[in-house]
């Protein structure tokens, strides 16, 4: 496996509109990075370019610091598991993952023995003489990921694997396909739209927005520390409380109609501070960043309440793991922790 | 994927269908317009004729009829195949399409032995003594119409049976629970959702009937010529490749005219549907 | 409701059904009959006029001709509308709906006027061989089926399956044989049919081109019909009944007759 260098990579299909800018990242060799962004952000289309299927307007792809921009999609030797499988319908399970060993023009022996090895490892073997429209989703989702594999690729591309997967089955697929990829050391670029998916498998996780790329870093690097209010807001940060000049103090401090705020970080930059709805404590016992508001909506989250709360900062979401039900219309304290009160630049 | 390879692999039909349908076409139009007399003078002359309306009219006048006749015949029969389970609608298909797929000749062929003097209407009339004399249904305006509805009914209700058959019953169901009857579900609720299909089909039919040539010349004869028969008879029987070229245009314009009238009908009821 | 259990709706739907089959057994029937002429009700059984087919030269060689005209017209319209539909569906081409109204446009134009202007065109005036301009009058009525035919299931077929084999290291040349075309199979014969079929019973195109030089089979049973009156023509009729419902079986084993009608 290798690893995976993307300089300013851009498409536009019209020459006017742009469907990715400057998209620049590097993934080491044995690392699983997931795109995660929501429809039409340019996660598949990134995804796509660098497994050749689309050309790219600019930018250069290189995998172990070789230039592959130019290389045709079939001379890649990428492995790539789509969401609908795409498996060959009208060959065998066997053959779907002999196909590429076939192209490759190995010989029969050898396309027996490595066929036989992959479907072992994923579990398929009683499996090899089946068609792919009498496999279940799980069993497709196997063999395209086995039919990937066989070929010995230079990385791994999945394209929403396990979209199409119910959601006990997604968990199960997702465990197995992160135990693999530990196994074999195995480079992957994974895309899909669901955070706690990407979070759970991923070393590293690139949030994409309009084309552009929005924070490149570790899960719990983006989870505390969301860089711009897109990632914030798409993380579950549902707070978020405009910073200006107007009243913003000093690097720690602001002042908002007699409230004032201290942040732990500092503020310089900041356009907005931002916590999570868990994050806010409702009458506790301190005065740090304190304020006062009034219960106008309720909802029921099983584990907690979320409520939503009228202040003089506007209305705030507050998620409380307390099972007594607070009503509408209580007045409550709201304590917005100095830690948890994240300044962001964008 | 590279262009190129795209415009090499369209560059056979293309070509194939210019140089064999259009180019063909423009080689017989371009000598009817060039008479002394002026540029559409061939036309006006040939419009002339009361004889040549008589043909015209007649070939309207069937398309239209058995347009019609095909309509409601081809209606209730797709409604009930439509309707039925699976593996007996797959068995009803065959019998509708093994006529389709017949000899136009064998099934207009079929109507002679019904419809000629020594057929089995007349024989049945006659021993029943409804008639004292065989009756002249054969080579006439009727039997072209009977011959192309029993030529495209399977046509029409092959193109009818699939939209029924995805129709929604709860909307039906819907319509008996708020009072309607089921005369009045049928044409209020089942009727308009296969508008679009019904327009196709009659696109086809009449457009089939048009331009048909097999039929009015098996069951019209010689004095119930409708334009195909028309074209062939000038042509190769009369030698004036002219005339017939004259024709041929002409029937081109009216079969088109009407096929794109009847296009932007069903294009406005798609929307209607789509939209709604 | 109106629906399969409709009374009134069975029965109306039953007689159509009948009128649409009875036509055809009454031809059936009258091939046995043992009279010169054809008539109802038979008067006795014999196999004679099915004997007589084999007496016409027309009949033989116009089966010949319009058998090798069918399937040559079939594969050209085939090896010629299948590259087109793959361009037209696959390279996201800006005219690409202008084009495919473009190769369905002869079915707008009256099949007479096709065989007419092509005789004066390609035999007439450029002095083409009757035999090769049957094959393109012939090819022109094949190609609409095909492009219409393979388009849907081109369009029905997952596009990714085919990128998965380029991914797998296939060339898009080598992926279409290996790829594309065994799964569009099933509709590539539906096509075919279709095809054969309307080549074979076509009377328009041919009509023109049919002469001395040249038989084709349904004009020639057209010919006997005016000239003749005896049940020959009800034994042709019926050997290509059987011929049709022959297709039909085959077709019917190998993909399901239901695909063709789509």
């Amino acid at each position: 496996m290798a690893n995976l260098e993307v300089k300013n990579l851009a498409k536009s299909y019209d020459g006017k509109t742009k469907v990715l800018q400057d998209i620049s990242f590097t993934i080491e060799n044995g690392e699983l990075v997931s795109i995660l962004g929501p429809s039409g952000c340019g996660k598949t289309t990134t995804l796509r370019i660098i497994a050749g299927l689309i050309q790219e307007t600019a930018g250069q792809i290189l995998v172990n610091g070789k230039d592959i921009t130019k290389t045709p999609v079939y001379k890649r030797n990428f492995g790539m598991v789509f969401q609908s499988y795409a498996l060959f319908p009208h060959l065998s399970v066997f053959d779907n993952v002999a196909f590429g060993l076939k192209m490759h023009k190995l010989s029969k022996q050898e396309i027996n023995e490595k066929v036989s090895g992959i479907l072992e490892m994923t579990g398929l073997s009683d499996l090899a003489s089946q068609f792919p429209a009498q496999l279940s989703g799980g069993q497709q989702q196997r063999v395209s990921l086995a039919r990937a594999l066989v070929t010995n690729p230079e990385m791994l591309l999945m394209d929403e694997p396990l979209s199409n997967l119910d959601a006990k089955l997604r968990l199960k697929m997702r465990e197995e396909i992160r135990k693999l990829q530990q196994e074999m050391k195995m480079t992957v670029l994974f895309v899909t739209h669901d955070q706690q998916e990407c979070f759970a498998i991923s070393d590293k996780v690139l949030i994409m927005n309009q084309g552009r790329i929005e924070q490149f870093d570790r899960p719990e690097n983006i989870f505390h520390h969301p860089r711009t209010e897109y990632v914030a807001r798409f993380i579950g940060y549902d707070n978020f409380i405009p910073v200006n000049a107007d009243n913003r103090q000093d690097s720690y401090h602001i002042a908002v109609k007699g409230t004032r705020l201290t942040t732990e970080e500092n503020n310089e930059n900041a356009k907005v501070l931002t916590i999570r709805p868990e994050n806010i404590q409702l009458n506790a016992d301190s005065t740090e960043n304190t304020l006062t508001g009034t219960i106008t909506g309720r909802e029921y989250l099983g584990q907690s309440f979320k409520y939503t709360i009228h202040s003089e900062l506007g209305d705030f979401q507050v998620e409380e793991a307390r099972q007594k039900m607070r009503s509408s219309g209580d007045e409550v304290k709201l304590t917005l922790r100095a830690k948890h009160l994240h300044p962001l630049s964008e | 994927m590279n262009r190129k390879t795209a415009v090499w692999l369209l560059i056979p039909a293309f070509f194939g269908v210019l140089v064999f349908t259009f180019f063909p076409l423009i080689e017989i139009a371009i000598p009817t317009f060039q008479s002394q007399a002026g540029f559409f003078s061939l036309y006006t002359q040939f419009l002339k004729s009361s004889y040549n309306w008589t043909v015209i009219g007649r070939t309207f006048l069937i398309a239209v009829l058995t347009v019609i006749i095909v309509l409601i015949l081809g209606l209730p029969i797709s409604l009930w195949i439509g309707r039925q389970k699976k593996t007996v609608r797959q068995v009803l298909n065959l019998l509708i399409l093994f006529p389709m797929l017949t000899n136009a000749v064998v099934r207009n062929f079929a109507w002679i032995i019904i419809l000629g003097r020594d057929g089995i209407i007349n024989k049945l009339l006659l021993s029943l003594h409804l008639i004292k004399a065989p009756l002249n249904i054969l080579y006439t305006n009727t039997s072209i119409i009977i011959g192309s509805v029993y030529l495209f009914l399977p046509i029409m209700i092959n193109t009818l049976i699939g939209s029924v058959a995805e129709l929604n019953v709860e909307i039906e169901e819907a319509a008996a629970v708020l009072g309607s009857s089921p005369w009045h579900t049928l044409f209020k609720v089942i009727i308009p959702q296969l508008a679009t299909s019904i327009l196709t089909g009659c696109i086809l039919v009449f457009a089939g009937t048009m331009t048909a040539y097999t039929t009015p010349q098996i069951l019209g004869g010689n004095r119930h010529l409708v334009m195909a028969t028309l074209i062939y008879q000038q042509a190769m029987t009369l030698g004036n490749w002219q005339n017939a070229s004259v024709i041929a245009l002409i029937l081109i314009v009216i079969s088109a005219l009407s096929m794109w009238l009847m296009k932007r009908l069903s294009y406005r009821l798609d929307r209607r549907m789509t939209n709604a | 409701m109106l629906n399969r259990k409709n009374k009134t709706l069975t029965i109306i739907s039953l007689i159509i059904l009948a009128l649409i089959m009875l036509p055809l057994v009454l031809v059936v029937i009258t091939s046995f009959n043992n009279q010169s002429s054809i008539s109802l009700p038979i008067t006795g059984f014999t196999l004679s006029w099915y004997s007589n087919i084999f007496q016409q030269p027309d009949f033989i060689t116009g089966f010949e001709s319009s058998l090798l005209v069918a399937l040559i017209a079939s594969f050209l319209a085939l090896i010629i509308g299948i590259p087109a539909v793959y361009a037209l569906t696959r390279y996201n081409l800006q005219h690409a709906a202008w084009f495919q109204s473009f190769f369905l446009s002869s079915t707008l134009i009256p099949e007479i006027v096709i065989g007419f202007a092509l005789y004066q065109t390609a035999v007439i005036t450029f002095k083409m061989p009757v035999f090769i301009s049957l094959i393109i009058g012939h090819f022109l009525l094949c190609l609409p089926y095909v492009i219409r035919l393979i388009t849907a299931s081109m369009l029905m077929m997952d596009s990714h399956i085919e990128e998965a084999s380029w991914v797998c290291g296939c060339s898009p040349k080598k992926a279409f044989f290996l790829i594309v075309l065994p799964n569009i199979k099933s509709s590539i014969i539906a096509a075919f049919m279709m095809c054969f079929i309307n080549s074979f019973n076509n009377i328009p195109i041919s009509l023109f081109m049919n002469g001395p030089s040249l038989t084709m089979l349904p004009p020639a049973i057209l010919n006997y019909l005016q000239n003749n009156y005896d049940p020959t023509v009800s034994a042709i009729s019926v050997v290509l009944m059987v011929f049709t419902a022959l297709m039909m079986f085959l077709v019917e084993k190998v993909i399901g007759i239901s695909n063709i009608t789509k």
